[in-house]
């Protein structure tokens, strides 16, 4: 659907609760206008029946009276029966004078049948007491009709205050006075007569006073009063209803200052029953004169009801028609706007991107279209800028699209070989796994030997300990016997101190001896017995110094033997210690060997774990590389896919370079 | 026949004649002096005279002995004695195993003869060129 048919559519969718809402108020005018017409249709209707109610009375007085004018009011009342059937037929089904509408108010006796029959009884009635009962009888009638006619006329239910209180008098207060009137004019003299009968014309004053004057003069004063307020003021409710109203004040109160004269006994029936029938007179003038006037504020009141449903209507009318003025221009500056946009696409989706939109709007005048057109200009800049690039990079991927093909080529080969390799694999894998397990069977085996090597070096271990404990003992008596030649050394020390003094002692004889020997020489011949002396005692020094070296060269061969003896010792001492030694490092060689061997032990059943563990997972690996295989056998499917793939990706690129291609960029 | 006593310097052998040994001392303290040659060790006290140590040894080779026997000479002037190792003998010997030095050997050295005892060829000490050895190292002091 087009964007101008849419904004008719917009348009009559406005138009449419417009129409509604004026409908409305055409209705409601109408309605009001139907009410006050009802309410002239029950003022229409009682025309009739007030000037029955006025005829009939002065009728059945005449006949009691005998007088002339009884035939022409009884040829009056007959046209006046025949106005009220041209009335009823016109109005009556409107106010509800049916068997229904009456049926529904318990009302079925207010028809004008009835009327007649009852009518044409009283007139073919020569007994006066009879006529007076079907004189009663027939303005119960008249005054139920009336009352109906009120109900079902809207009359009671008017608006206006003016009217309404027209409405009181000529429904209501006028009626209902008139019937009071008849009342009294029919049993005044009766009462009067009768014993306390002063006390109810007292009260007939007083109702007449308080409830018909009193109401109908103040009534009559706040319509009057309440005119100007209503649909301006009316020319004729004033200078019409005064004197009517005037006229009705001065016969009633005559007919109440009679009655308070007969009341306390000044007055006399006569006078009563001559103003009651002034009062009656005047009051079925001010009756018809009020009617009138009603009918006349009723009849305006719809005038102005119809003026205004005119006005509403030429008003709506003509908002309409102003709106839709201004929709068409809407329409067409829209319509222009969107055939010049629709123009460019045209163009633009022909391939040729050159034309740009341009607004021949003042710039205030600019609205949502001229904005897309430079969003449009802007889009277009740029994805002119966009497929000049994707020409450019369409190129590039065409190139890279070739050298693609001929590496998926190369790649396919590629695979072809690493397929064939993994499968040289998956042999090899079985080979190993093969060899796996039987070198799962070898460490069990060496499992086995490794507890028999640690139950060995167990015992070695034990060896050992024993080994060091003897060892201990040796060192121990080996320092016994160090210590015992250093004590023998210590005591030949000793002995060389006795021996050295000896030989200091025999070297001092010596020289004694040479001094002798010297002196025995320088004697001369007396001193050659002590030179043989001297010398002896030198021979005897020198035996002495010799059998002292001898001494010491004896203490020396013994020290040095008890030197070698306790450098042995100590040498076999520090052997011991070596040894010792040596054992404490193979105690904890063995100690180390026999944690290995708990560890080879532990390590060799760890290893059969991972070996079996291995196996397990070398079955699993050969699994996969098998899998593996079927993949690289699928890679090589794929690439060879990739191949042609790319051979479709190089035809694709060429497509969209020859769509590329369709544009017109500059 | 004439009487020599046999001593050594250190390893060495040497001869004096036995007239010209008064005693043999041993242990003696020795008295350092001062302005003396180096082969004048000092004096010991020989019941209650001074006597001057001469270390032959320092003399004749140049090297201190390292000793404390004495063999003191028998003088009419000074006393004085020489510092020796060891006495090893007083022997008796003929003329045949005394061999005198010439003068000219004699006069180059601080020795008067050679012994030959047991084979061993020993040099005779010349007390009189020590002693003016003595004297003329003295004076030059």
């Amino acid at each position: 659907m087009s964007i101008p048919r849419k904004l008719t559519l917009i348009t009559l969718a406005f138009i449419l609760p417009v129409s509604v809402m004026i409908f409305l108020i055409v209705s409601g005018i109408n309605d009001s206008i139907q009410f006050s017409r009802f309410e002239t249709y029950g003022n229409r209707y009682q025309r009739p029946l007030m000037a029955l109610l006025r005829d009939i009375p002065l009728y059945s007085l005449a006949v009691d009276e005998e007088s002339e004018s009884a035939s022409a009011l009884a040829q009056q009342i007959s046209s006046t029966l025949q106005s009220l059937d041209l009335v009823d037929k016109e109005i009556g089904a409107n106010l509800q004078f049916t068997s229904e509408g009456l049926g529904k108010r318990g009302r079925t006796h207010l028809t004008i049948a009835n009327l007649r029959s009852t009518w044409e009884r009283l007139v073919n009635t020569r007994i006066s007491s009879q006529r007076n009962k079907e004189l009663v009888s027939i303005m119960d009638l008249i005054r139920g009709m009336i009352i109906h006619a009120g109900d079902t006329s809207n009359l009671i239910l008017d608006p206006d205050l003016d009217s309404y209180y027209l409405m009181d008098v000529t429904l209501l207060a006028l009626p209902q006075s008139i019937f009071r009137r008849h009342e009294i004019a029919r049993e005044l003299s009766q009462v009067y007569a009768s014993q306390n009968g002063t006390m109810k014309i007292h009260v007939w004053r007083a109702l007449a006073e308080e409830s018909d004057f009193k109401r109908v003069t103040t009534s009559m004063q706040t319509a009057l009063n309440e005119d100007p307020n209503f649909y301006g003021l009316s020319s004729t409710l004033l200078p019409n209803i005064t004197p009517s109203l005037e006229d009705y004040r001065k016969a009633e109160e005559s007919f109440l200052n009679e009655l308070a004269k007969l009341a306390t006994g000044s007055g006399s029936v006569t006078r009563v029953l001559s103003s009651c029938a002034e009062s009656q007179r005047s009051s079925f003038v001010l009756w018809n004169t009020t009617v009138s006037e009603l009918d006349q504020l009723l009849n305006t009141r719809i005038a102005d009801y119809k003026s205004r449903r005119i006005n509403s209507l030429l008003l709506t009318a003509l908002s309409l028609a102003v709106a839709l003025f201004l929709v068409f221009f809407i329409q067409r500056g829209i319509s222009r706007s969107l055939s010049s946009f629709m123009a460019m696409f045209r163009i633009a989706g022909s391939g040729d991107l050159t034309p740009r939109y341009s607004s021949s709007a003042k710039s205030a005048l600019r609205d949502e279209i001229d904005a897309m057109g430079e969003i449009y200009n802007s889009f277009i800049g740029s994805y002119v800028s966009d497929l000049t690039q994707l020409r450019t990079i369409m190129d590039t991927i065409r190139s890279l699209i070739q050298g693609l093909a001929a590496s998926s080529q190369e790649t396919s080969a590629t695979s072809s070989e690493q397929a064939a390799a993994v499968k040289e694999i998956v042999s090899t894998m079985e080979d190993v796994d093969s060899l796996s397990k039987s070198i799962e069977k070898r460490i069990r085996e060496i499992t086995t030997i490794s507890e028999n090597t640690h139950a060995v070096v167990r015992g070695g271990f034990d060896r050992v300990q024993d080994t060091l404990g003897k060892m201990n003992e040796i060192n121990q008596a080996n320092q016994t016997t160090i210590e015992g030649i250093r004590f023998l050394s210590e005591k030949i020390e000793n002995i060389w101190d006795i021996v050295n003094m000896i030989n200091g002692i025999a070297d001092q004889t010596r020289i004694i001896a040479f001094n002798a020997e010297l002196e025995a020489s320088a004697a001369g011949e007396a001193g050659r017995n002590f030179q043989i002396v001297a010398t002896e005692i030198r021979r005897l020094a020198d035996s002495t110094v010799r059998s002292t070296g001898e001494i010491k060269d004896r203490i020396t061969e013994i020290q040095k033997s008890s030197d070698r003896l306790i450098l042995t010792s100590e040498t076999g001492t520090e052997k011991i210690r070596e040894g010792n030694r040596l054992t404490s490092e193979i105690r904890e060689l063995f100690d180390t060997i026999l944690t290995s061997a708990d560890t080879s032990s532990d390590s060799t059943r760890q290893i059969g774990k991972s070996i079996n563990q291995q196996v397990v997972t070398f079955e699993q690996i050969l699994i996969a590389i098998r899998q593996i295989s079927e993949g690289v056998d699928h890679i090589a499917t794929a690439i060879r896919g990739t191949a042609s793939a790319s051979d479709d990706l190089r035809s694709i690129s060429d497509r969209i370079a020859g769509i590329l291609k369709k544009y017109t960029l500059s | 026949m004439e009487k020599f006593v046999l001593f050594t310097l250190g390893e060495r052998w040497f001869a004096l004649p036995g007239d010209r040994v008064q005693e043999i001392v041993l242990d003696h303290q020795i008295y350092s002096l001062p302005f003396v040659p180096p082969w004048v060790r000092g004096l010991i006290n020989r019941h209650g005279e001074p006597c001057t140590v001469l270390d032959l040894q320092a003399l004749l080779f140049q090297e201190e002995l390292k000793a404390r026997r004495f063999l003191v000479i028998r003088t009419e002037g000074d006393r004085y004695c020489f510092l020796i190792s060891e006495v090893l003998s007083i022997v008796t010997l003929s003329e045949e195993d005394c061999h005198k030095l010439t003068a000219e050997a004699a006069n180059e050295g601080y020795f008067s003869a050679m012994l030959t005892w047991n084979g061993r060829d020993i040099p005779v000490v010349d007390c009189e060129k020590i002693s003016t050895r003595q004297e003329k190292d003295l004076a030059q002091q």
